[in-house]
């Protein structure tokens, strides 16, 4: 990180399909964190639309040349955003995005690989998948964004760490599982999962999950920021709204990689080696099977 | 619980490893009450309207709602048979009390017998059709008030109740939202208490009472506390039938109360279409029942 960053994590309830509604709603939380010294509001996934669309999806769907798009963009003009939404590619697939905005436009927007399409889920069904887990380059420093699913695909974590991520902007939609002990058990797993990349890899991870209602599932919040030891350097409620604003300190980035520099003698050689055996469906060499 | 014959809890089933999950009851009520809050607000409509048997399930389900949407927006309605045994009125109007919400009674018997059903030899049969008939006179008496107050209709079923098929299809099935439809029966009964719902309530015990006497648990030939830990683990845990068995349920009784699920799978879902156009309701037209903005 060239420098330490005030990042504002917004677990909100935008409303299904009302993208002028939800714009209204992001425009006026970035004035206030702008007024407030914050240097990145962050947003969940679809923050822009709502999580259960299905068929709505190709109503909802933007691109540069539609008439909201500048809208979206003006979010960025005084502070940057992390916004999810719904993007319409330029062969007319449609994809669940997120972007990252700075100075009035997009430096970057990444397409959700992994598409939960099982059990309660099936956006599969209404999102065309993306092909690349890249990094960019934010005025403080280096960052991705990865989408909800993809955080229960390790290979997104590492692919971004290992590209020189010092912040993963994890963004979600998730249904709570498990009430149980004042939360949902679902939730606190994601903190599991989100606390070990933080750790593992020596980076910030702020988390901005959502809440509210939508076609039978209650989500479940627990947004929170991780900081590059795993620690729990703030958490918001599992029902509720919050904002939570953390300070991503550049000097507890340095200090956690210089106590843990495993990475730094990362062998990529051997696991690209590994997943191109994979990929060749080639499985492990376990010797002949006992008789 | 005991059904006679037969052991409700078999002795080599440890009953801390077969069993539902306890729930967090405040957090599951403040889940539950939010949700509720929203499916109003989508729906645009003023309150919701409830069916008070003076059984635990409606009882739970009223006291959500009026957490979640003020008691004044709440309508419960009494709606008795004449095999409603009298204490189910007296538990009705103590959760009406409890809860602050205002309770009407429509006696039901009236439609009953201006239905004349006709005669059948099997009086089980038409022990069941009456039982049916009873329910969908509810639900249809249900809908007219939520019509004339600008409400939904809450559903009171459980998720036993709703896998097993011990419902009426069109009848106790019919509300616009299950606030209880993820909570095993005995999860029900055990928030109920936690949420002070009355012990004169909560203790009943399970009964549709489509006729004198009736119990769930008779019906089914099984009681809840077991049937709530052979669906948990065959529907939560993906346990095979034989992996149920193995934990110490005897396996006629794992198979019996499968074969309900089984058997009442139509139940569970809407009206088949035959498809044959492009897009089709049930098969590829997929919208949110909240469908804001342009079509």
């Amino acid at each position: 990180m060239r420098r330490s960053i005030h990042v504002r994590v917004v677990q909100h309830r935008p409303l299904l399909g009302d993208i002028e509604a939800n714009l209204a709603d992001h425009r006026a939380r970035t004035l206030a964190a702008a007024a407030d010294g914050v240097d990145v509001v962050h947003f969940t996934e679809l923050s822009l639309t709502g999580y259960a669309l299905g068929d709505l999806a190709d109503q909802v769907a933007i691109d540069p040349a539609h008439p909201l798009w500048p809208e979206v963009c003006a979010l960025s003009e005084e502070i940057d955003v992390v916004v999810g939404f719904v993007e319409r590619g330029q062969d007319g697939w449609l994809h669940n995005a997120a972007g990252y905005f700075h100075a009035g436009r997009a430096v970057h927007v990444h397409r959700k690989v992994y598409l939960p399409t099982y059990g309660a889920f099936d956006e599969g069904r209404f999102f065309s998948p993306g092909n690349r887990f890249d990094v960019f380059e934010a005025p403080w420093g280096r960052a991705a964004l990865v989408i909800c699913e993809e955080l229960w695909h390790p290979s997104a974590a590492h692919a971004a760490t290992m590209q020189g991520a010092e912040v993963l902007f994890a963004t979600a939609n998730a249904p709570g599982r498990g009430p149980l002990d004042g939360g949902w058990a679902s939730h606190r797993a994601w903190r599991e999962i989100l606390a070990t990349y933080a750790r593992l890899y020596a980076v910030w991870v702020p988390f901005a999950s959502r809440v509210g209602y939508e076609e039978g599932f209650v989500f479940g919040g627990a947004s929170a920021v991780f900081a590059p030891d795993g620690s729990l350097a703030g958490g918001a409620d599992f029902l509720e709204p919050a904002e939570l604003t953390v300070l991503l300190d550049q000097a507890a980035l340095r200090r956690a990689r210089v106590r843990n520099p495993a990475h730094a003698i990362e062998r990529h050689e051997v696991l690209i080696a590994a997943l191109e055996r994979a990929r060749a469906g080639a499985g492990p060499d376990l010797g002949p099977l006992p008789r | 619980m005991t059904v006679a014959g037969r052991p409700a809890t078999p002795p080599t089933a440890p009953a801390a490893v077969l069993a539902p999950p306890p729930l967090d009851p405040d957090f599951t009520v403040r889940a539950l009450a939010l949700a509720l809050s929203q499916v109003l607000d989508d729906s645009k409509r003023s309150g919701f309207v409830v069916g008070l048997s003076g059984g635990i399930d409606s009882a739970l389900a009223a006291s959500i709602a009026a957490r979640a949407v003020g008691p004044h927006a709440v309508r419960a309605f009494f709606l008795p048979a004449p095999t409603t045994p009298a204490e189910s009125g007296v538990a009705a109007a103590s959760v009406a009390d409890h809860l602050g919400i205002g309770l009407v009674t429509l006696p039901v018997a009236p439609l009953v017998a201006a239905a004349s059903l006709p005669p059948d030899n099997d009086e089980r049969a038409l022990r069941s059709r009456r039982g049916n008939l009873l329910a969908r006179l509810r639900m249809a008496l249900l809908y007219d008030r939520a019509a004339a107050h600008d409400a939904l209709v809450l559903g009171t079923g459980n998720k036993s109740e709703i896998v097993l098929g011990y419902t009426t299809l069109w009848g106790d099935m019919a509300a616009d939202c299950w606030p209880l439809g993820d909570l095993y029966k005995s999860q029900v009964s055990a928030i109920a208490r936690a949420s002070g719902i009355p012990a004169a309530v909560s203790d009943r015990a399970p009964s549709a009472e489509l006729w004198e006497g009736q119990t769930d648990e008779d019906d089914m030939g099984f009681s809840y506390s077991l049937a709530d830990r052979v669906l948990y683990y065959f529907i939560d845990e993906r346990y095979h039938p034989d992996e149920i068995a193995a934990t110490g349920v005897p396996r006629p009784l794992v198979d019996r109360i499968l074969e309900r699920v089984r058997t009442h799978a139509f139940k569970r879902r809407l009206p088949q279409v035959p498809k044959l156009s492009a897009r089709t309701v049930g098969h590829d037209f997929h919208h949110p029942r909240a469908w804001r903005g342009p079509a």
